[in-house]
Order: C-alpha cells, then structure tokens, then sequence
C-alpha cells in the first residue's frame, strides 16, 4: 500500500473507533474488519497491529478479555470507561484534522 | 466450517516458540493470528492442506510477525512505574512503610545485633529471587518489565549507596526508608501480577 505513512498515525483512532462501535474484538478481526470497510485500500499488518494495541492497552485504555475459542486461547480487547472517552476526543481530533486537511486540498472560493 | 485441530495449533505455537517468540502472551495471541488467517485460507480453497496453508502465510508474514517481538516495550515500563507507584499509597504498603518509620526514629535497630538482621535479609532475598522464580514459573512480557525495571532500580540505589557520605545522616537515613518503601510496592505489585496473569493465562 503506497499510502500507509498517510494511516499510520490514524492506526490507533482506528482502533478506538471499531471497539466503540462493537463490545468486543481480537486482533485478526480488527484487521479483516478494517480491510472489509476500506474494500481492501487499508491492510493493518501484524508488526503495527499489536504494538498499537499492546500500547493502548498499558496505557489503560483498553481491558484484555482470555477466551478458549477453537482449541486455542484468544485474547479479546475491549474499551475500559477511560477508553471510551478517550476515543471521543479522538474522533473528534481526527474530523478536525481531516477538515483542515480538506481546507487545504479543496479551497472553498473565495467571495470577495 | 474448518476449524485448525489441536495438533495444528500445537505445531504453529512451537514454530513460534522455536522463533523466539518466549512470552506467553504474546505466542497465544500470534497463535490465533496465525490460526484464524490459515483457517480462512482453509475455508476459501476447501482442498488446501494445513501445512501448505501455513508455509504460505508464514512466507508472506512471519517478518511482519516478529516484528513487534524485537523492540524494548517502554509503554510496559511506564505501566510497571506506574502501578508500583500507585501501590506505595495503598494502606498495607503505606502502613508497613510507617512502621518502619517508626522503628526506624523511635525504637531504632539494636546494633551489631543478628537477631533483626532477618528483616533486611528477607527484604532483599524477596526483591532479587522473588521476580526470579515468578518469571521462571511465568513468562509474561510484564512480568519480565516489571522485573528487569525493579531490579535496575535497585542497582541504581545500591550504586547511591556506595557513592552517599555516610556523614549525612539525613540523606543515608532518607535513601533506606525510600528503598524500603519502593521495595515493599514492587513485591506487592510482583505477587498482584503474578496473581493476574496466572489466571488469565492458565491454560497456556
């Protein structure tokens, strides 16, 4: 993906947004679920993933849920109350971010 | 619906072992990674074999993989500050802290005496073997941080001690009791994480 530079520093917006929306989820759904909205435009890797979501969770934004699923142990993420008002302002930093981006990319003409 | 047999899930967790993946809660949860992309690889081409399925995808992904593995995890380091330091303000902790304190000023330490020097002998066993048999028993990545941060703290305050002017009182006197205390935290945080992740991660 050319763009990933451009995502990168949405990766963890990203992630806040899905939980928000959804009660619970674990790694590999994240990824399908990203690459499923974006029709394929946005592949998470596995290298920037984790770490993101490992991050977010030290940071006590996220809760770790352990479930036996299929013969194997899978680790839920969920938003804890911190993080849930946490990716409110993130949201909202992002559509700022996006708008001014927009301001810049399409100029609204000028009256005078 | 293919699901991967235990025998799968056995193969790819001692690939992963056998690729320095050492932490429990990391290798389970690139097991399922793993597991969960091969199972819908499986599900797409019914006639595709587990292991062709898997050498594919390790192929495409294993350097993706491993990648987090390798870098110092500074936000485990900060977790671990962080609670140690929440925990030198819980009442057990605070209250032990001020018993000491009080021994310390008032009672003070019979000198040259054998029979108290259990005390810091026990103090320092459990700060240096204690983290040494949790972390053989339970290879957690912050079980290892937490570990590796108290015992580099502790060196740092031995180092303060050889260097500190046995003439000042105040300032020897101020660095056992900050020792004491920093110390009782991380044992109590020790046994709380290891509490937690014994649980959370017992059938690994």
């Amino acid at each position: 993906m050319s763009n990933a530079k451009l995502y990168k520093g949405s990766l963890t917006t990203i992630i806040l947004k899905l939980l928000a929306e959804g009660d619970k989820m674990y790694g590999y759904e994240i990824t399908q679920k990203v690459k499923k909205m974006t029709q394929g435009e946005l592949k998470i890797t596995e290298g920037a993933l984790y770490p993101a979501l490992h991050k977010l969770e030290a940071d006590g934004l996220l809760d770790v849920e352990v479930k036996k699923v299929d013969n194997r142990l899978r680790k839920y993420y969920k938003l804890t109350e911190k993080g849930t008002k946490e990716s409110v302002n993130k949201l909202e930093e992002l559509e700022r971010f996006i708008e001014t981006i927009q301001g810049i990319v399409n100029p609204k003409p000028s009256l005078g | 619906m293919r699901t991967l047999s235990a025998e799968n899930i056995q193969f790819i967790q001692n690939y992963l072992k056998n690729s320095d993946v050492v932490f429990i809660d990391v290798r389970l949860e690139m097991t399922d990674h793993v597991a969960s992309a091969i199972e819908e690889k499986l599900n797409k081409n019914p006639e595709l074999e587990f292991y062709d399925a898997f050498k594919t995808y390790m192929l495409q992904h294993k350097k993706e993989l491993l990648k987090s593995t390798s870098k110092h995890r500074w936000d485990l380091d900060k977790k671990a500050l962080r609670i140690i330091g929440k925990n030198m303000f819980h009442p057990l902790i605070a209250g032990l802290f001020f018993l000491f304190l009080g021994v310390f000023y008032i009672v003070g330490f019979p000198e040259n005496s054998f029979e108290f020097l259990w005390i810091p002998a026990s103090l320092i066993s459990s700060v240096y073997i204690l983290p040494l048999i949790i972390y053989r028993y339970l290879k957690i990545s912050f079980v290892h941080h937490l570990v590796l941060l108290v015992h580099w703290i502790n060196y740092v305050i031995v180092q303060l001690f050889l260097r500190a002017n046995t003439e000042n009182e105040l300032l020897f006197n101020s660095i056992i009791i900050i020792t004491f205390w920093f110390n009782l935290s991380a044992i109590k945080t020790l046994i709380e994480s290891f509490r937690y992740y014994k649980t959370k991660f017992k059938k690994a």
